[in-house]
């Protein structure tokens, strides 16, 4: 019955239940209509990126992905508890972000099912599921890294960024464009603390810029008793120490070669900075004029030095034939001494190869480190894999299901040793993109999965280049615009040299 | 009156518009080679949620269409008319006079002199119209003291589609309530306070460089790579001239009201001012090289190797740049060997000059190195090129990348690029084509091979050597020969050119010796007092030719006028450039 109210109807309230229970039954209906009669493929679906089969974190974005022909498809994600779709007229699927959350919730330690039907030829067609195991690992929350272009002599735009993991949020931490387009580097974690790190600016504004809770100090670490200013990187655990290579590095093109470029150094030497009392220390293990050291890095407990080292060669005749030892020796915090004794853990004539960026595990028990035919700088070289040193064992894990026939280069561990991230070039050869990848605590890898991104273009139209990747726990809290200030108009400090 | 003043501004219009196409319509093809806009809205949405977004955006997708430079100079003639009639607009809230038409002029010539300048992008013109506009309709709204208030709200949304421009709109609209008297006219500083903390706060969270950093000098400005800090450059002053301008139209006003000059004195005054302006504004020299060089580069784009000879055939001393375009030219209309000395050539270097560190420098040493097969050292000139472009990428640069990564057979990469280009509506239908051009290569499995025993490092290598690479009996490129032996030609090493060219005579079977190789070995027979002077190669009527050549070279070359001489009767001959050519 109906009841006339002004120009408002008011129908009667009987009748209103009857209503809203149709409209309801309607809407359930409409919301869980069956999926499509579809021709079941045996085979899995070809998508971009290639998330079949992965292991992800339980805390990491959602993987959105795309097949690789645009068509009209459905994608069903399914855990143990709950499923739902998603719809798409060009097969590509940006996954809602709560939706995501709960279902990797409810899959952790199992495993996420995703059925893709596709629509092609006036049928529907239903690939075979593929699976995306959830670990109960998490992943340190922020990963930091460099994006630049993958220039040969000229730079232009680059930055500093921090990537929220869990979110597709990505902040910039510095970019030259606010530092008259100069060049930025080297970033590094003191056990991946946000709080505690450092990075380089080159050409203007040169300096290594340490910043501690906050606090930032630029140094100029450019002297007349070292080769070069101070280079790669590595913090020791107790932040009182940082292990940096100094390099005369030069940089070269192939006349034809798939390699492209070359970077070579002419000659390299490690020492030690003493962040307290800003003093160098140098060891004349480290300092040898007949070899190149490099790429050093502590281990967990503070008590070793990693580095890699290699004879000194006439350059750059010799290029190819520069292949670098993987060594370590002991260091003792509180005396700031080095041992005599040089450990060799690759051994590069035995092998035939080359070690860098060697990485130890926060848990202490594997070292990852790069390998190539020859030289140092690996992002060049398409033969460069990653390989894992158990240091309980000895054993040497080739990581086959982690690398691809193109380039691996850097990587860095999670906080809690589940997890590292790794620069790779398999995608097309030049731009390098971040992967990761899990490691279980028998040291088993799963397959790595690529830096999921919102748009599932985003690499597709992307012309700049992923370096060195960082993950650290938590968000870089520090002033830019300080920084900026700093790097403009703050005035130095020097270094001073420990005798 | 109306119909006048309209009329007015269509033959500015039509003045603005010719003069872009006569002068320079080639810079907007080069502006439009060195971005890279994606039209993709996930692209579009990062930018519009930064503050100052908005203009670039439109600038850029604006710009896209500068392929076709007619419509380029369509687009900046009316966005110039445009800002030139709110220019007017504003001077007549000032007072009503027929000589602010004149006046409005002035920042139109300010900017036609400014978008020479090759870092000046079209961003700078839309935002400093988009500032003017909101002036304009700002003064039009203005009537009371809460007319601020609501003023001052939407300077927020001014602030977010103009970024940092917000603050010189407020300092003019300050001046503007000031010199028109509106009624509590000191509450728009409310505004110029709102404008300087939003734009304080952009640079607190590192958005964008300060706008200050736009009273550096223009050396500093044209030394960044990317265009914001010109662009800063570019406002403050026209909004200095904004100013002075404005001024000027008050002082008029004053004085025509107290009656103290005759009108006409009044126009004089102006037309004098606005004409030496006009002419400060005009093309300097470096302008007009400028533009020789956009046109060359354009021509090169169009593959109007005949218009390129034109245009360097008319310079009277034609730079290395221009030299290097010229003998491209002339290799890719296989005419290199025949006719590069009927063109002032200045040694080697006018083959290949010093490398600048410049994007158009790169993007032409990757043509021509592309064109002598070395591909290398192509690819990386035009990733330098890709580089050095100012907004986000080169689509010449990518065009080269993908020829390049094709002969080598690395796909992935090609279909990247061709993928990019496809979403690009100037670059679309090319790519498409070229995409089939790559899938037929690959199944024919055309792949350059550049790889194995050959390669070495760039280092090592000098000029001669990278072309010497290319002329293996697997990989013969003759273009690389040409160049080659040119170079020698050029360097007066007539040895080495010699020795060059008797190990390669059977590529020339069946037909006559380029030219000046027949010249060159003439002289060189001659030099070197070969007793046999016959030879297969060598016409009989360049060794007599060289043979008088000789006699009146003899002859005149102890006269004041005989270097003159010489070169009207044999200017175009290799003989001249030996003996007579200082390098």
């Amino acid at each position: 019955m109906e009841i006339p109210i002004g120009s408002i109807t008011i129908v009667n309230s009987y009748e209103m239940k009857q209503f809203y229970l149709i409209l309801s039954l309607f809407v359930l209906t409409a919301c869980s209509r069956a999926l499509p009669e579809a021709e079941v493929v045996q085979q899995q679906p070809e998508i971009i990126p290639d998330y079949r089969g992965v292991i992800i974190p339980c805390n990491i974005a959602p993987l959105n992905f795309k097949l690789t022909k645009p068509e009209k498809s459905i994608a069903v994600f399914a855990s143990p508890v709950s499923e739902f779709r998603i719809e798409s007229y060009k097969g590509d699927f940006e996954i809602p972000q709560k939706k995501w959350e709960k279902i990797s919730l409810e899959a952790k330690g199992k495993e996420i099912e995703c059925t893709i039907y596709q629509y092609k030829n006036n049928a529907w067609l239903k690939y075979s599921p593929f699976s995306i195991s959830v670990s109960k690992d998490s992943i340190d929350s922020h990963l930091v890294y460099r994006k630049i272009a993958p220039g040969y002599r000229m730079w232009s735009e680059m930055g500093i960024y921090q990537r929220n993991l869990r979110t597709f949020e990505e902040k910039e931490f510095l970019s030259n464009r606010l530092t008259n387009n100069n060049c930025m580097n080297c970033h590094s974690f003191c056990m991946q603390n946000p709080d505690k790190m450092l990075f380089h600016q080159r050409s203007t504004h040169a300096g290594t810029y340490i910043i501690q809770n906050g606090e930032i100090e630029k140094l100029n670490t450019k002297t007349d008793r070292l080769i070069s200013a101070l280079v790669y990187p590595s913090w020791h655990p107790s932040g009182d120490f940082v292990a940096f290579s100094v390099n005369d590095t030069k940089q070269d093109f192939h006349s034809s070669d798939p390699n492209r470029i070359e970077v070579f150094d002419n000659t390299s030497d490690v020492v030690i900075y003493d962040v307290k009392k800003r003093e160098i220390i140098t060891d004349s293990l480290l300092l040898s004029p007949n070899n190149m050291e490099t790429f050093p890095t502590f281990s967990p407990d503070g008590k070793r030095l990693f580095f890699c080292s290699a004879p000194v060669l006439p350059m750059p005749e010799s290029f190819r034939e520069v292949k670098y030892n993987l060594l370590s020796l002991t260091f003792d915090s509180q005396r700031r001494s080095f041992g005599s004794q040089i450990d060799t853990l690759y051994q590069a004539r035995q092998t035939g190869r080359s070690a860098k960026f060697p990485r130890v595990s926060p848990d202490g028990r594997y070292l990852l480190y790069t390998v190539s035919d020859y030289g140092n700088f690996s992002i060049w070289h398409k033969d460069a894999d990653l390989q894992m040193l158990d240091l309980a064992s000895g054993n040497v894990d080739l990581l086959s299901g982690v690398n691809s026939d193109n380039v691996e280069s850097y990587h860095s561990w999670s906080s809690n040793s589940r997890w590292f991230v790794f620069s790779s070039r398999r995608d097309d050869g030049l731009y390098t993109r971040l992967y990761i990848c899990h490691v279980d605590e028998q040291g088993r890898t799963g397959k790595p999965f690529l830096l999921p991104q919102e748009s599932v273009d985003y690499y597709d139209n992307l012309l700049f280049s992923f370096n060195v990747p960082e993950l650290i726990k938590g968000r870089i809290k520090v002033d830019t615009h300080k920084l900026i200030e700093i790097s403009k108009y703050g005035k130095p400090g020097s270094l001073i040299f420990s005798e | 009156m109306k119909w006048k003043i309209a009329t007015f501004w269509m033959l500015v219009f039509a003045g603005i518009l010719s003069f872009f196409c006569l002068f320079n319509p080639f810079i907007f093809s080069q502006q439009e080679e060195v971005q890279l806009f994606i039209p993709e809205w996930y692209l579009i949405k990062e930018r519009l949620l930064i503050p100052g977004g908005f203009y670039g955006l439109v600038g850029q997708s604006l710009a896209q269409f500068y392929k076709n430079i007619d419509v380029a100079c369509f687009i900046n003639a009316l966005i110039y008319c445009l800002i030139g009639i709110l220019f007017y607009l504003l001077l007549q809230k000032i007072t009503s006079c027929v000589y602010h038409l004149f006046i409005a002029l002035i920042p139109v010539f300010a900017l036609l002199k400014i978008q020479l300048n090759p870092s000046f992008v079209l961003d700078g013109a839309i935002g400093f119209l988009f500032m003017i506009f909101f002036l304009y309709l700002s003064l039009l709204f203005v009537k009371s003291k809460w007319s601020y208030l609501i003023l001052a709200i939407t300077s927020f949304f001014i602030y977010y589609l103009l970024g940092q421009l917000v603050v010189l709109y407020a300092v003019l609209f300050v001046f503007l309530c000031f010199l028109t008297r509106e009624n509590n006219w000191y509450y728009s500083f409310g505004i110029l306070a709102l404008g300087c903390i939003f734009s304080y706060t952009g640079v607190r969270m590192a958005l964008y460089i300060p706008l200050t950093d736009g009273v550096y000098s223009l050396r500093y400005q044209e030394s960044q790579l990317s265009p914001e800090s010109f662009l800063n450059y570019v406002w403050i002053r026209l909004t200095v001239l904004s100013f002075i301008l404005f001024l000027i139209g008050f002082l008029f006003k004053k004085i025509v009201e107290k009656k103290e000059l005759p009108t006409w004195i009044t126009f004089l005054i102006v037309g004098a001012g606005v004409i030496g302006y006009g002419y400060y504004a005009l093309p300097d020299l470096f302008d007009k090289q400028n533009r020789v060089l956009g046109q060359l580069a354009y021509m090169e784009k169009q593959q109007d190797w005949n218009g390129i000879l034109q245009v360097v055939q008319k310079e009277k001393d034609p730079g290395n740049i221009n030299l290097n375009y010229l003998n491209m030219a002339l290799a890719k209309k296989g005419e290199l060997a025949d006719k590069m000395f009927t063109y002032d050539q200045k040694g080697v270097q006018s083959l290949i000059m010093s490398w600048n560190g410049t994007y158009y420098l790169s993007a032409l040493f990757s043509d021509i190195y592309l064109m002598t097969g070395n591909l290398s050292v192509s690819e990386s000139y035009a990733m330098e090129a890709q580089t050095l472009a100012k907004r986000g990428g080169s689509p010449r640069a990518l065009k080269n990348l993908i020829e390049i990564n094709c002969r080598k057979g690395d796909y992935e990469i090609v279909n990247k690029y061709l993928n990019l280009l496809r979403k690009m509506p100037g670059y679309a239908s090319w790519a498409e084509k070229k995409k089939e051009n790559c899938l037929t290569q690959l199944q024919m499995q055309c792949v350059h091979n550049s790889f194995g025993n050959k390669d070495k490092l760039l280092s090592l290598l000098d000029m001669e050597t990278l072309w010497r690479v290319q002329l293996d009996e697997s990989s013969f490129n003759q273009t690389a020969f040409e160049y080659l032996a040119c170079s020698y030609l050029l360097a007066k090493d007539i040895d080495k050119f010699k020795t060059l060219i008797e190990g390669k005579y059977d590529i020339y079977i069946g037909k006559a010796l380029p030219v000046h190789f027949q010249e060159a070995l003439a002289l060189w027979k001659l030099e070197n007092k070969t007793e046999v002077l016959e030879d297969p190669h060598i016409g009989e009527e360049y060794m007599s030719k060289f043979d008088q050549f000789r006699k009146y070279f003899i002859h005149e070359a102890s006269h004041s006028d005989g270097y003159f001489k010489l070169q009207s009767q044999y200017g175009d001959t290799y003989w001249f450039y030996y003996y007579c050519k200082q390098l």
